[in-house]
């Protein structure tokens, strides 16, 4: 019973974890660009497929696999930013929102006209889970955590300590305040693009890795990494990461007692009955008048 | 002019099937048609198979199948004294792009079947578009609802339904010496029949109540609690229900696990791409269940050579190229029984021709000059007895395999008369 529910948490950690990146994301989204960014899950899936196809087609050594898939993954964020959003700044925020699902359809038939609907996995030989105490990890899954561990407290230090991500957080608070104090948005939004796209990149090229890799591949999580965003509250991005591990974590126990096939129904159930008691989200701040 | 003769008789077969009191007249009329001119106009025959997607694996050569045994169709003299036109079309392996080609096959190139169907998901998306414009469909795919009353009429498949898959495999586990079984089950119409399948079977041998059946849900970022909730209490089997893209992250899963369970599941999902995702390491030892050809029986062996010639591979590892070369066959023989291309009265004529009693025949020469004899015939295909029954469904004989990473072993086959 121990271990059962130690294995469980240890799943449900892994689930945040993969989840974690793609919500810090949204949330960073949502602060300085202003809108639900429904494209989102094609950076992973772009920066997977990108990834495949460097390590698997080209043969090229994996650790550059993944610096080419963050590449590209970084390039479609800017490209976006350049190529669409940054006409639609300032507009009605449901503008973006359309704009970015019309992204994702783009992005997604775009994918599967070079790649075909088929999936494909990274040449990685299978893994043996190992022992840990009470439970079984996949390596994978250690290199997952460290990640988006490694990533997370990258992102915070940055926010802390460098001048590009002190400037983000002054954009994100009061972006009218920012520019008197004379930071460029347009700088501050370019870079928070590259940011969130090597988050998603990363996320996605792990989860392929741990998974298969098919067009839907960020599309199918996205849902979920939302959920978990306004869960943990997506003003606040920690919260929306701290939010994907709780999330990762309730329906990960929460099949110790219900059917699997309704373990989403539950995670979303709870985030409902947050909402209603809390509406910002478990960490998010008051939205202001 | 020609195109004009099609378009009527299509009309015609259309309205006929819409209202089943004109069927008869109509079929009369389309009966009289080819008399006067002899020869006739082409016959056009849609055939849609996966080219790409999911099914590309398959598609290619069953169209392959398809167009060598339309051609020796027709070099023996074709249907009522025709020439079949194949027109092909991609199903993509996608319901959408399915349905378009259906239409368009349908409503520009007029044509009175479509063959070839491969999936439940294409095939369902199709079946509402052929019923209303009264075309005849033969697929190879297994779901219950594919020839549910709605549609049976003017439907044939020459899959087996997905119940043979989980009595073979109840069977298999028995004569295995398994106890506890443990299922995953992908949460679709397909794999929840398999699953009672398996379960009511398990049940029947007297076995112990399967108590670790976990259902997921497609497209999930983790199974790693389902797998772990199927694999609790260490089940001697772990039979996978669902496709290949899900196998292959649950099969990795199972493979971290570091568990003696041993795994098993159908031969579509447990395939060549599975071994490609997963590593041969990993699927060693798994077993697959499918259908299989009856390599020793007539009906195999009038196709086996051809094919192999035609596509350098064997027969007997293409389950649905074998079956595609039945339905076209199987079409053929109907229409020359009913001296029409209406589908009303094709379809009407297809039982007659695949089941007993008759002359057993194994190709379209032979049958059609039997059936000009007045006789009665009985075909035997290159994929099984294509015996279609009340449902228009099929059974066909099935085999276990273990897969040993680079090819697999058959281990045990079960005969279709066994399976019913």
């Amino acid at each position: 019973m121990i271990a059962e529910l130690a294995q469980h948490i240890v799943d449900g950690v892994v689930l945040g974890a993969i989840l974690a990146l793609p919500a810090l994301g949204l949330a960073l989204v949502w602060r300085i660009a202003g809108f639900p960014h429904l494209a989102h899950g094609s950076l992973m899936t772009i920066a997977a497929y990108a990834a495949w196809l460097a390590a698997g087609v080209w043969h090229l050594p994996l650790p550059l696999a993944v610096l080419f898939g963050l590449a590209i993954s970084a390039a479609t964020g800017v490209g976006m930013h350049l190529g669409v959003y940054r006409y639609l700044a300032g507009r009605p925020m449901l503008n973006l929102f359309i704009a970015s699902i019309g992204v994702e359809l783009f992005l997604r038939y775009g994918v599967i006209f070079s790649f075909g609907s088929d999936f494909q996995t990274f040449p990685l030989p299978a893994e043996r889970g190992v022992r840990l105490g009470l439970v079984v990890v996949r390596p994978l899954d250690l290199v997952l955590l460290g990640v988006a561990f490694g990533a997370l407290l990258g992102v915070w230090w940055m926010f802390r300590g460098t001048q590009i991500g002190r400037r983000m957080r002054a954009v994100s608070d009061n972006p009218f305040l920012a520019r008197l104090s004379g930071i460029s948005p347009a700088r501050i939004h370019l870079a928070m693009w590259i940011l969130v796209s090597v988050l998603a990149g990363a996320a996605g090229i792990l989860l392929g890795a741990r998974n298969v890799i098919s067009p839907t591949l960020g599309w199918d999580v996205l849902l979920l990494a939302f959920a978990a965003a306004i869960f943990g509250g997506i003003s606040n991005p920690f919260g929306a990461a701290v939010g994907a591990f709780l999330m990762g974590l309730v329906s990960q126990l929460g099949i110790m007692w219900i059917p699997t096939s309704y373990e989403e129904g539950i995670a979303f159930f709870l985030i409902m009955i947050v909402l209603l008691v809390r509406p910002r989200g478990l960490f998010g701040e008051a939205v202001r008048a | 002019m020609r195109q004009d003769v099609t378009r009527k008789h299509f009309v015609l077969g259309a309205g006929a099937s819409a209202a089943g009191i004109f069927s008869g007249l109509a079929s009369g009329l389309a009966f009289n048609l080819p008399a006067f001119a002899k020869g006739g106009p082409d016959i056009p025959v849609g055939v849609m198979v996966p080219l790409t997607g999911g099914g590309a694996p398959y598609g290619p050569n069953m169209l392959k199948a398809i167009e060598i045994t339309a051609d020796s169709i027709n070099k023996a003299g074709g249907p009522i004294g025709r020439q079949l036109r194949i027109i092909s079309e991609d199903s993509q392996t996608s319901p959408d792009a399915a349905v378009a080609a259906a239409q368009k096959l349908i409503s520009l190139n007029h044509v009175g079947a479509i063959i070839g169907t491969w999936s439940s998901a294409v095939t369902l998306a199709v079946l509402p578009i052929t019923t209303q414009a009264g075309v005849l469909e033969m697929n190879t795919s297994g779901a219950g609802d594919v020839t549910s009353p709605k549609y049976r009429r003017l439907v044939f498949r020459t899959q087996p339904t997905d119940r043979p898959y989980g009595l073979a495999m109840a069977r298999f586990s028995k004569k295995q010496g398994y106890r506890k079984l443990a299922l995953l089950v992908l949460n679709n119409p397909y794999a929840l029949t398999m699953r009672d399948a398996i379960q009511g079977e398990w049940r029947r041998l007297g076995m112990p109540n399967i108590e670790n059946i976990v259902i997921y849900n497609p497209k999930a970022a983790s199974y790693a609690g389902e797998v772990q909730k199927a694999l609790q209490g260490n089940p001697d089997l772990l039979i996978i229900v669902g496709y290949t893209p899900d196998a292959s992250i649950i099969a990795k899963e199972w493979y971290a696990a570091n568990v003696k369970t041993h795994v098993m599941g159908p031969g579509f999902a447990f395939n060549d791409a599975l071994v490609k995702n997963v590593g041969a390491a990993v699927v060693n030892g798994f077993f697959a269940v499918d259908g299989i050809p009856p390599v020793t029986q007539p009906g195999y062996k009038a196709f086996a050579d051809t094919f192999q010639a035609a596509t350098g591979s064997s027969l007997a590892d293409n389950f649905w190229p074998a079956q595609a070369h039945d339905q076209m066959n199987l079409l053929a023989l109907a229409m020359e029984a009913a001296k029409s291309t209406d589908a009303a009265a094709v379809a009407a004529k297809m039982r007659d021709i695949a089941g007993p009693p008759g002359v057993e025949v194994y190709d379209f020469a032979t049958g059609a000059k039997l059936l000009r004899e007045g006789k009665k015939i009985n075909y035997q295909g290159a994929s099984g007895p294509c015996d279609f029954d009340d449902h228009h469904d099929i059974v066909s004989n099935f085999a276990v395999w273990r897969l040993d990473g680079t090819s697999r072993q058959q281990l045990e086959l079960y005969p279709a008369r066994e399976l019913i």
